[in-house]
Order: structure tokens, then sequence, then C-alpha cells
């Protein structure tokens, strides 16, 4: 045996020294202890591993994974973020609708030593509450009782300063909507438990509980902003009871402005008249009067029932049973389609429709989505009213906007879709996404969009609609003028004024609709009270405003008109035209 | 030999142990401080938050409108006063029977020349 083996054995045996083993082994003893031998081995391998696994995990877990440390940051943060709500933002990023953290006081009556004291105090502070009041919450026997929901700051700091045992704050989030009654229609407003009860809020309601990334909406603030100027402006020069308007991108459907007056702030829904949280650009329903020669004109150039070379004897009103239809400036000859548009003549437009048929007219309006519920993202969605059975003399009616009534978005809709070259694209309060393809239904020829810009053009430079030219962008348009329905029939002196436009008209970029609901005539106006009046200029004015906004380039005079001589045939313009 | 052996195991556990104790503690410390650090991070973003409500507030287009009138005179931009480059009358040259295209093409020219 070694004397390896010997040192080996020495914990085991009794304590020897010497050069030489006092105890020599041999047999099985020898081979019992190898075999214990053998297995300490194995046994401190295993070991030996095991340490040696431990160990790396250590300088893995220690050294190796650091890079997973921060998660520990990320994770604090989602958990404090989780509560609130997802803010709101125009498609400039500007915060339309966020989530403030506000104080609400609560109180333990139980711990309220001077209650009527303390009501008096508090009184003093919180406005709305009466002392009286106070004191019944205060007085009662329960442990917790509400007092206020939701102080100002201020108002936290002075509660504070009182030093009185017994009240409490709890943190609670607030909706605010820093632009107030700008964008009330649209972003709509939460109740005290921060339900979405109206618009946005409440048609993106899971969504934006649901998420700590903001909503971006397709507005324009600013052009918002402008429009409601240019749309409150003309309310108060001409006495109306309200107005709509709409900015819409002729391109993609997208809504860039949308403004309903009068409006409301959305922070106190409950304190304002119902009238002012009506939605009048999506929810109300309106004859649109002659801004619908738009379709009936798109619908006989598209159908090839008329060219623009035709035209129709207007001299002679149009009898059908008891109506009878004539034209506001009556023109006493025959007129060349062109003329028909741009003069705004009824008669005109009503032979083109019963050219066209009752039928056809029914599928077109259709197919402009006229006749169903408009496509967006809010809640509040004015149904049209289309008359059943749709009969011929609904035909002639509808043919100059009467017997057919919508919302200003749905014209804003078709009317982008006559002049972007005949797409109706589903208009939507939401960004587009410049990734994303477009969706959109094609409802009329590209020929016949060109032949509808060149008239709509015309109908601003030489029609009725010459109030909203803003020079160098090229508008074009066309004006309406509806008498409101009062019970059965018409009320006289009750109208509605509009204009629908659209800019430039070589390639247009922007659809722009406004509505005065009941505007009075004044001496500006020589007494009228029609679109061509009231509603071109503020068009006009929008579009002045916006053009520069958004990066839009007027064109030089001379400019402008080649690019006029290219959209209008030269033969039908100018003298040519009236003598046609 | 042995003793040497134990002695030197003794003292490295010794520091070992002093070494262990000093780390756990400055790693107590640190995770304070970062808890610490975490409620200051939390406590700016709910200030940004709130500041960029203000912000938005403060950006009123009314707002500005408004102040924009009272303090710096200043309206709204009119197609007159935007002008593309092409239309800029050329600066005249004492060299005569030149069409204002040339004038152009001899000035953009020049320039080329005399940079090097």
């Amino acid at each position: 045996m070694t004397t390896n083996n010997n040192r080996f054995l020495r914990p085991c045996g009794p304590t020897v020294y010497g050069p030489e083993p006092l105890v020599q082994l041999d047999g099985t003893l020898k081979q019992c202890l190898e075999i214990g031998r053998t297995r300490l081995l194995v046994a401190s391998l295993v070991f030996m591993v095991a340490f040696l696994v431990i160990g790396l995990r250590l300088i893995d877990l220690s050294l190796l994974q650091e890079v997973k440390e921060p998660r520990l940051a990320a994770v604090s943060r989602t958990t404090a973020l989780e509560s609130v709500r997802a803010d709101i933002v125009d498609r400039n990023g500007v915060v339309l609708a966020t989530t403030l953290p506000t104080a609400s006081l609560y109180a333990n009556p139980r711990q309220v030593l001077d209650s009527p004291g303390v009501a008096a105090r508090l009184a003093t502070i919180l406005p709305g509450l009466s002392e009286a009041e106070l004191l019944a919450k205060l007085g009662s026997d329960r442990a917790f009782v509400w007092l206020k929901r939701k102080l100002t700051p201020r108002q936290q700091y002075q509660v504070n300063r009182l030093g009185v045992p017994g009240l409490y704050f709890q943190h609670e989030p607030d909706r605010v909507y820093p632009h107030g009654a700008l964008t009330s229609h649209i972003v709509g407003f939460a109740n005290v438990d921060n339900q979405g009860l109206a618009g946005i809020e409440k048609a993106f309601e899971a969504k934006l509980r649901g998420s700590t990334e903001p909503l971006q909406l397709s507005l324009d603030l600013r052009v918002q902003h402008i429009l409601a100027d240019q749309l409150g402006a003309a309310m108060a020069e001409f006495d109306a009871i309200g107005a709509a308007g709409l900015v819409l991108d002729a391109e993609t459907g997208e809504v860039v402005a949308m403004a309903s007056l009068p409006s409301f702030d959305p922070s106190r829904p409950a304190a304002q008249p119902d009238a002012a949280r009506f939605n009048r650009a999506s929810l109300g329903v309106y004859e649109m009067g002659s801004v619908f020669k738009i379709f009936t004109t798109a619908q006989a150039l598209d159908q090839g029932v008329v060219g623009l070379r035709d035209g129709y004897d207007v001299s002679q009103p149009i009898k059908v049973a008891r109506y009878t239809i004539t034209d506001f400036k009556p023109k006493k000859r025959w007129l060349s389609i062109p003329e028909i548009f741009i003069y705004s003549s009824n008669i005109g437009t009503v032979h083109m429709a019963m050219e066209s048929g009752t039928r056809a007219q029914q599928a077109f309006l259709g197919e402009l989505g006229l006749t169903r519920a408009a496509r967006i993202e809010l809640p509040e969605v004015g149904e049209p009213i289309v008359p059943s059975p749709w009969r011929d003399i609904n035909t002639m009616t509808i043919s100059y906007g009467h017997g057919l009534a919508v919302s200003p978005l749905q014209v804003a809709g078709a009317v982008a879709a006559v002049v972007n070259g005949g797409e109706l694209r589903p208009t939507t309060l939401l960004k587009h996404d410049a990734r994303k393809r477009l969706i959109g239904r094609r409802v009329m020829s590209q020929r016949a969009s060109r032949e509808m810009r060149w008239l709509m053009r015309l109908s601003v430079q030489d029609g009725t609609g010459r109030l909203a030219d803003a020079a160098g962008y090229l508008v074009g348009g066309k004006t309406g003028t509806a008498d409101k329905l009062n019970g059965r029939g018409y009320a006289k002196g009750a109208r509605i004024a509009s204009f629908a436009g659209a800019f430039p008209m070589d390639r247009p970029r922007y659809v722009v609709f406004a509505m005065i609901d009941e505007p009075k005539g004044n001496k500006s106006t020589h007494g009228y009270a029609t679109g061509g009046w009231i509603a071109a200029p503020v068009v006009r004015g929008v579009i002045e405003r916006m053009a520069p906004l958004l990066g839009i380039q007027p064109r030089p005079a001379d400019e402008a008109e080649s690019v006029e001589r290219h959209l209008i045939p030269v033969n039908l313009k100018g003298p040519v035209l009236a003598a046609n | 030999m042995n003793k040497f052996a134990a002695l030197v195991w003794l003292t490295a556990v010794a520091i070992a142990a002093l070494g262990l104790y000093h780390v756990k503690y400055q790693v107590q410390r640190l995770e304070e401080e970062l808890e610490l650090e975490h409620q200051s991070i939390l406590q700016y973003q709910e200030a940004i938050h709130i500041l960029k409500a203000e912000w938005s507030y403060l950006n009123q287009p009314a707002r500005i409108a408004d102040l924009s009138k009272r303090h710096l005179g200043l309206a709204p931009l009119t197609a007159k006063q935007v002008v593309q480059f092409d239309e800029l009358p050329m600066r005249r040259r004492q060299a005569s029977g030149n069409l204002p295209g040339n004038t152009l093409k001899a000035q953009v020219a020049g320039a080329r020349g005399s940079t090097p």
C-alpha cells in the first residue's frame, strides 16, 4: 500500500505516526475500503459539480445579467400610471383632453370635534355647499362622508390650513379639457368617475381606459379655431341661432375641423342648455338647398344624361300637382348646363334630374352616402330623413336640395368624393397613418369629377358663390339657401344658408363647408340672407387663414389664370358661355 | 503547514464575512436611494404631465390671437404676401439687350466661377 493511501485513511483510523504503517490490510477489508473510497469520491464529485453550478449561476446573476436591472424602474412606472385614462391629442400632438390628479375632501365625522365651527369655516372655503348641508354631513354618525369631490389646489391648501382633525383628502384623477368649448362637440366629456358620456370620450371608452398611449385625432386645433371664429363672427353679424362647419381632407376623408355653434364648456356639461350640446355638424340633419345641385349635376354628367354643351329652357316654371317650381332670380331663357349650375337655376336642375330618373337619383345619392347615417367615430350621428316612398315629385325637389335632410358631415364627405376624382372615402376623426392604404369606393368617373371641379370653380368665379373667392387659392363651390321646415310646411324667413367648397380646384386638398342657421340679412348684404351672401364669405375667411398655415401655396394672378384656362375649356368661357 | 493553512482560511472567511456585511448594507442603502429616485421620477412625470396640460391651456388659439393682436400688431398672411422665387424681378445689369433669363444664367455662372 502506498503512503498516499495511508494518509487518506488516517482520519478514520487510529492516529498513527511513523514511516511504516502498522496495519497492513488485505482481502475483504481492503476491498471494503476501496468501495468506501470510491463512494466518497463520487459523492464529493457530485457536490463539487453542484457548487460549481451554483457558483456559475451566481456569477451569471450578479455580473452577466446586469442589463435586466432597469426593469425595476419600468415596472414601478407602469404601476403608477395604470389608473390614468389616456390623453386625447390633435394631429399635431396638442393635448385636447388629459387626466390630472386632484384631491377630494372627505370627513370622518366621529373624529370631528367641533362640527358647527368646522361647518361654518368650510362653508367659506367651499362655494356651493351651505353651512347647514355641511353640518348635517359632519354631524352624522358614520365614519366616512364625502364633503366635496375634486377641489382646486387653492381650496385644498385652505382646507389644510384649517388644521381640523377628521378631514382627509383622497387623491382622484380628474378629466381636464384645456381647450374647453372649442373642441367640446368632438372630444365630448366624461362624468365625475371619468367615464366618457359623449363624443370621442364615449366612442373610445374602452380604448382610453385600457391604455396610456394618447389617442391622436385628425383634428387640427388651429384650423378648428379659425373655423369656429369665422362661424361665430357670421353668427353674431347676422343674428343667427346657430352655425356649423367642417373642413375635410379631400384625399383621405379626415375631419380637420368640425365646429358646431353655440358650443358648451365640457367641464360643466349639465349647466348648459341642450341646444348647445347638440352637434349640428354630425347629429343635426338639414335640407341643404342648392348645395345639392352639385350632386344632381354630377350625376347627370357622370351618367352621360347631359353634356356640358347641353342646356334647358328655364323660362317656364314647372308645375307639378299643387307645387310650382320657380327660380330665385329667373333668367327667362335657354341656359347651358354650366349656366344652370352657376346661376343656381332650380328649373334647369329639375329638368336634369327628371331626365336621369328617380331610381338613378336614389342609387346615386345612396352611393354618395347621403341616404344612410354618416360613418364617423362619434356616438352623435344623425340619421338622414329620406322620403318614403320616393316619388317623382321628391326627385324634383331633392334635385335642388329640398325633401332630403342630411347632416353637414354627409354633405362634406360627398363633396369630397365629387372633387377628388370620384372616390368616396369614409369620413374619420382619427389621424390617417400615411403607411396605410386608403380605402374608398369609386362613385363617379374621373372625367365627371374633373367637369364638376370646373363647374364649381366657375360658380365661385362668375356665379352665386363669388364672395367665397379667396384670391390665389382657386376656390370652387356651390351656395345653398333652404327654407326651414316648420311643422308640416316651410317657414318664411327662417332659412339655412350654406356653402360647400373645395380648394385649390385643380387638385383639391380640402373641402370646406359652412352653414348658418336662421341668419337675418342686414345692410351689408342688401337684406339678403342667402348662402352666397352669408356662408360664402365665411368659407373665404376660413380658406384665407388656413391655407398659409397648412402650407398651401397661393398662385400668383397670372398663373392662376393659366391654371384656370387649363381647367376650363376655352370655348365655354366668358361671353361664349352666355351666348351658347 | 496545516496551521498556516487554517490561518489563511480563517482570515479569508473573516474578510469574506466583512465584505459580505459591507456589500449587503451598501446594497440596502442603494436600494433605498433607488426607491427615492423612483419616487422622484414619478413626481417629475406627474409634474411634466400637469405642465403639458397647462402648456396646452396657455396655447389656446383664441388667447394667442388676442395676445398677438394686443402686443404684436400682426395680421394673418395674405396670398399677396407669398411670392415664388421665379417671380422675383432680376437685378438690372448695365449691359443692354439681356433678357431676364439670360441675366440669371450669367449671374449664376458668375457666382459659380467666383467661388472655388
